[in-house]
């Protein structure tokens, strides 16, 4: 019997899908040694390591030596613009509910001394929340208005007629004068 | 014109020219060639009149100045020192969004105006022709001059303070008309607006039918009543034969058989003119009863005296008073006489008073002159009686005394007289005044009874002592002849009634043909009224539903664009639990509203983001929003995006968001982007330059000004490839 993997591992793939898709060089790496392997990814652009942890204890002890050794990895590329652009993405499944838990996830979040950190917490078992924490890596969403070439009084039309209170020769009706510029009052 | 650029960037401004234009005075060329420019430089340098240059160029105008122009006619277009008469001009070479041709565009004028040019390989527009050739060109499908300047305004260039206004103060209906114009919905307004308005003409067409209707009912009230009297005078019409033996009966027993005579000789209306003839002696009688009231009120008042008593006192006391007057005169006399008589006693007592009292220091036994013995205790004795009182002094002074008292009992008699004599002659005018309107009163009395006389008024006529008692039996005789010309009257009527009989028959069936016709005519227009009320209502309906389903149009629409400010919002991520954005569009009002709502999705939470955030997350909301409107606008698909100063109060974590965001915006459209930050400017080159495609980011810094304008550095960096991390680590390991 197949073993089930771990949700770290499945947050973990679906972050390297979503990465891949996104045409990154994508993969696993013990970034600190004795620490389970960080997902590495990168693109002519960017250079993005992501870790989960299950709580945000964990989390915080982890983080700064994470950050150190990504930037060690990227400053040994001697000239690199590269340095600017790592990004470390650190995820928890549960919330933070301590004041102490927010100041220091205040104080990650706006250190960008070495990297920007983006952290995100309460994911729970929702894959698709990395999703939304992807999207500055990705291309932009492209959403025209489906409106577009559509007449919209056709589309009104459809609704009123749908909504089963009016008489559908009669909208029709004003529809055609009202494009003419005629007079609806007498319809 | 052919195309300088490859396609593997997105550019609609090649370059740009500007001079003489506000901060600009010498022509300046600025190469925009890439899809990527970063403006730099202090504040003051000249970037604002960049982007207004770009503004200016393609809509005439710049509106954040409109508003902020004190006089009309103030010049805010030509640089301050430009020369005078001169001219201002700024021109682009644009790219034509779907020929993929450049254009030249060439706007050129001053504050009170400017005109247009554009030329193309094939020909070159002036005006109106260039303005619309222009906006296609940009990718605009409005000809509309207002909505294409909307449109601009709302996509394509962002001034942080317009876009907060977008966001916090204009009206939620006014967001929703702009929406709803951009996502291209707007007929569906203006179909609805005219739904609306037919649905108030329709409800003033029956406000006015309905005043109308008002009085239709009136009229048929007011005929129904006119029927109604007709039909009770037909009813109580009495028969001719009786109330004319009637008549006659009584104006013998009333003594009023002149009048049936004077009715009977009448060959037409005698009825009518007796009438008159009875309304006429009753006003007289009327004006007898007053009469009588004011001359009893009259005599009440009868002064005491008769004026012959009143005269003859009056003129006793006047003599009286002439006589006590000569008195008086003679009187003054004696007084004068005593006076100087009193004087002339009293100087002489006055001198041998004073010769005394010389002597008698001087007194000695024997005369000085003679040696004659002197009785000197008898001539002391005389010269001291002739110190003291003289009786003659005396009887002098009391003679006076007596004088004066008799002069000053005359003066107070005649005082006295002098009043009772005023008094006397009040009294006589007063008899004189009582007498004249007595007379008067009498005339009245004459004249009416004259009038009166055929109705038998009492006589003899009295002399006016006896009149007193003689005004009851007038009184008397007035009230019953009144009684009997009222019970006259009454029978007169009677007979016009029942004459009037078969008259009032002919009047009713013209009264009830009037109700019927009015009846009809209002009936038709409760008609009229009853069909538009049906239209009414069911346009009422209509509209209702029509904008209920225009705003699901506009939610629908929106709600595909939600994905977009959705992954705006998430780059950026400026707050750390409302990590949602989105629209709340209603009807409110009966009219669409389009709100701005921040969610926290795992408390389940709504606020206004211009409310509940900060200010720095404000503007990252309405950066948010105005990014979606201009990358997913149906309408307004500008190539470009021109955005100055976006960065002012973000943080560094937003700063650095932005930063990677722009590099998937140059993807999709030309981004001009100007910051006043030196730092932030070298961070947005360093993000921005290419790694892989060989593609341009220009850098234009604005490194000072003076009154030629300002000077601008450009620099141009080309693809600069990165060596990969992850390869040299593979090779490490």
């Amino acid at each position: 019997m197949a073993e089930t993997p771990s949700s770290s591992t499945r947050f973990k793939e679906y972050f390297t899908t979503l990465l891949r898709d996104a045409e990154y060089d994508v993969r696993p790496w013990e970034l600190v040694k004795g620490m389970d392997p960080v997902v590495l990814a990168e693109n002519p652009y960017y250079v993005i390591a992501f870790q989960i942890f299950d709580i945000w204890s964990d989390l915080i002890k982890a983080a700064g030596q994470i950050e150190l050794a990504l930037s060690q990895i990227i400053g040994k590329q001697k000239e690199t613009a590269k340095v600017w652009d790592a990004y470390l993405i650190l995820v928890c499944r549960t919330e933070l509910h301590e004041i102490e838990e927010f100041n220091q996830f205040s104080n990650l979040v706006y250190n960008t001394h070495r990297t920007r950190k983006i952290v995100r917490t309460g994911l729970g078992d929702t894959l698709t929340r990395l999703n939304e924490v992807v999207k500055p890596f990705i291309s932009l969403t492209k959403v025209r208005s489906t409106a577009k070439g559509r007449d919209p009084l056709h589309i009104l039309r459809s609704k009123m007629i749908e909504s089963g209170n009016v008489e559908p020769g009669e909208i029709e009706k004003l529809i055609a004068i009202f494009k003419e510029r005629g007079d609806l009052t007498n319809v | 014109m052919s195309s300088p650029n490859n396609n593997l960037e997105p550019v609609v401004f090649r370059s740009l020219v500007v001079e003489r234009f506000r901060g600009f005075n010498d022509p300046v060329e600025i190469p925009l060639d890439a899809s990527a420019v970063v403006v730099s430089g202090a504040n003051g340098q000249g970037k604002t009149s960049f982007f207004d240059a770009i503004q200016w160029l393609l809509l005439g105008h710049i509106q954040r100045l409109e508003e902020l122009r004190f006089r009309k006619n103030e010049e805010h277009i030509i640089n301050r020192y430009a020369p005078i008469g001169s001219k201002a001009r700024v021109q682009a070479i644009i790219k034509d969004a779907s020929s993929g041709n450049w254009i030249t565009v060439t706007r050129t004028g001053n504050y009170r105006g400017s005109i247009l040019e554009a030329e193309t390989n094939e020909e070159k527009l002036v005006g109106q022709k260039a303005e619309v050739l222009m906006r296609k060109a940009l990718g605009v499908s409005t000809s509309d001059e207002d909505t294409f300047g909307q449109y601009f305004l709302s996509t394509a260039l962002l001034q942080q303070d317009l876009v907060r206004e977008f966001l916090s103060t204009y009206t939620h209906a006014k967001r929703y008309e702009i929406i709803s114009r951009l996502l291209g919905l707007s007929a569906i307004d203006e179909f609805n607006d005219k739904l609306d308005e037919t649905k108030k003409y329709i409800a003033e067409q029956i406000e006015k039918t309905y005043t109308d209707l008002q009085d239709a009912k009136q009229s048929v009230a007011e005929a129904e009543q006119d029927v109604r009297e007709s039909k009770a005078r037909i009813e109580t019409a009495p028969i001719l034969s009786e109330t004319i033996k009637e008549l006659e009966n009584e104006a013998n027993s009333l003594g009023l058989g002149f009048l049936l005579e004077r009715m009977r000789n009448t060959s037409d209306d005698g009825e009518q003119i007796v009438l008159r003839d009875i309304l006429r002696y009753e006003k007289q009688l009327e004006r007898l009863d007053d009469l009588i009231i004011t001359m009893r009120t009259h005599f009440d008042e009868r002064p005491e005296l008769d004026l012959v008593t009143t005269e003859k006192i009056a003129t006793e006391i006047k003599n009286e008073l002439n006589e006590e007057k000569s008195k008086l005169k003679d009187d003054r006399a004696t007084e004068q006489e005593c006076l100087e008589t009193l004087e002339k006693v009293k100087s002489r007592t006055d001198d041998l008073r004073q010769l005394a009292s010389l002597a008698i220091p001087m007194l000695t036994d024997h005369c000085p002159v003679c040696s004659q013995t002197i009785d000197t205790e008898s001539v002391r004795t005389k010269l001291q009686l002739l110190l003291g009182e003289q009786p003659e002094l005396l009887e002098a002074r009391n003679k006076y005394k007596e004088a004066k008292e008799a002069t000053a009992q005359r003066a107070k008699r005649i005082s006295q007289l002098e009043e009772k004599h005023r008094d006397a002659a009040a009294d006589t005018e007063q008899a004189k005044l009582w007498e004249k309107r007595t007379s008067h009163l009498l005339d009245d009395l004459r004249g009416i009874s004259h009038t009166l006389e055929t109705l038998n008024f009492p006589q003899p006529f009295p002399q006016s002592d006896a009149l007193i008692d003689w005004l009851p039996i007038v009184q008397n005789w007035a009230s019953g002849t009144l009684a009997k010309l009222n019970t006259f009257e009454q029978l007169v009527q009677s007979v016009i009634a029942a004459q009037s009989a078969p008259e009032e028959s002919d009047r009713l069936n013209r009264l009830e043909a009037k109700l019927n016709l009015l009846i009809s005519q209002y009936n038709e227009k409760r008609g009229v009224v009853d069909g538009l009320e049906q239209v009414l209502g069911k346009r009422k309906n209509l509209v209702e539903l029509a904008r209920k389903k225009a705003t699901e149009v506009v939610r629908e629409a929106l709600d595909e664009l939600d994905p977009v400010w959705q992954d705006l919002f998430s780059r950026l991520a400026p707050h750390p639990t409302f990590d949602r954005l989105s629209f709340s569009h209603e009807l409110y009002h009966k009219r669409g509203a389009s709100i701005p709502l921040a969610i926290d999705q795992q408390a389940q939470l709504e606020i206004s983001p211009s409310i509940g955030f900060s200010s720095a997350q404000a503007n990252v909301a309405a950066l948010c929003y105005f990014l979606a409107l201009a990358f997913a606008s149906s309408e307004a698909d500008f190539g470009f995006v021109l955005l100055d100063d976006p960065l002012q109060a973000m943080d560094d974590v937003n700063v650095l968001g932005f930063a990677d965001l722009c590099r998937f915006l140059r993807k999709e459209k030309q981004l001009i982007i100007a910051t006043h930050e030196g730092r932030l400017s070298n961070l947005l080159v360093r993000k921005l330059i290419s790694r892989d495609k060989p593609i341009n980011t220009i850098r234009l810094e604005f490194t000072s000004w003076n009154r030629s304008g300002p000077y601008i550095k450009v620099e141009r960096t080309g693809s600069r490839p990165e060596i990969s991390v992850l390869a040299s680590l593979a090779v490490t390991t």
